[in-house]
């Protein structure tokens, strides 16, 4: 049971370090936060695949255990040792000049999501960029659905602006 | 951002309820600022999911797949004779009994014939011992004349 949920969650890794990364640049907003994030996350999910429910989505717990790594670890002590957040301007746009060559408007969206509140733009990854329905990103947020109706809404307003 | 924002977004992500869809699609049908709103949130919403593929594209796999603990070799089992066939382990006593035999063989030849000898005529006396003289078994005892 231990192993073959080491296998399987070992072999699933490699299939999520992308949105893993995708999710963890929207929490921290700082590229080499969001690697040492995700190698953070993979090794406690190698860690804790006994916990694994084995035939649930692995990217669904990857993202759980990523979060929970984020609010209680680094974000965490990145406030407490003074550093706080990140500038928002520099944010997701990492590798800024690749993108703005080839996408100027996802460079400028990207922007403005990034200028949202944190748990804006984190609802708005959930809902937009990984497809989760509004009750499963209340589930994951431990948030009620009317709150995750606000924030989609916020960041949806937001963005409107940008026309 | 409003509560009608909010709703008009629900709707646009199709996360309503019937009733509730029902009474905002008529109250959208009858007011032109409301459907004008409507349409500024659906339209912003087509470019976020698009503006979210750039940073997962962007991502630093090769970097984040050789931090990957590697894959663990799978553990061998506590128990004796683990790892071990069943056939490897019969080839292992055959082995065994046959090198015994040989080896028992070869001590039984080297050995020097003249102890063979000794433990024979030790065999040979002991036996004679009783058998050459039987007579002094037999020899009542004076006890025993009387009754004879």
């Amino acid at each position: 049971m231990g192993e073959a949920s080491q296998r399987e969650v070992r072999a699933g890794l490699e299939q999520c370090l992308a949105r893993l990364w995708r999710y963890a640049l929207t929490l921290s907003r700082a590229s080499d936060v969001a690697e040492d994030l995700v190698q953070a996350t993979c090794l406690r999910a190698i860690e804790r695949a006994d916990q694994f429910a084995s035939g649930t989505r692995l990217n669904r717990w990857l993202f759980a255990i990523l979060r929970s790594i984020w609010f209680n670890d680094i974000r965490a002590r990145r406030i407490r040792e003074g550093g706080g957040l990140v500038d928002a301007e520099e944010a997701l746009s990492t590798g800024g000049a690749h993108i703005i060559e080839t996408n100027v408007l996802a460079t400028e969206v990207l922007k403005a999501i990034n200028r949202l509140s944190e748990a804006q733009r984190e609802t708005t990854l959930l809902a937009y960029g990984e497809g989760y329905t509004y009750a499963e990103a209340a589930d994951a947020l431990g948030i009620p659905i009317g709150t995750v109706m606000s924030r989609l809404a916020a960041a949806r307003s937001a963005l409107a602006k940008l026309k | 951002m409003t509560d009608e924002d909010a709703e008009l977004v629900a709707l646009i992500d199709n996360e309503l309820d019937e009733v509730a869809k029902g009474r905002l699609l008529t109250r959208l049908t009858a007011n032109e600022g409301l459907r004008k709103r409507y349409e500024e949130l659906r339209d912003a919403g087509a470019p976020i999911t698009a503006a979210f593929d750039a940073p997962a594209e962007k991502a630093p796999l090769p970097r984040l797949c050789a931090a990957l603990p590697p894959q663990s070799a799978p553990r061998m089992a506590s128990r004796p004779f683990a790892g071990i066939t069943l056939r490897e382990l019969a080839a292992c006593i055959v082995s065994f009994l046959l090198g015994a035999g040989a080896a028992a063989w070869i001590a039984m030849s080297v050995a020097p014939r003249g102890e063979h000898e000794d433990w024979h005529a030790a065999v040979v006396g002991y036996t004679n011992l009783f058998t050459m003289r039987p007579s002094h078994l037999c020899t009542p005892m004076p006890h025993c004349r009387r009754w004879s």
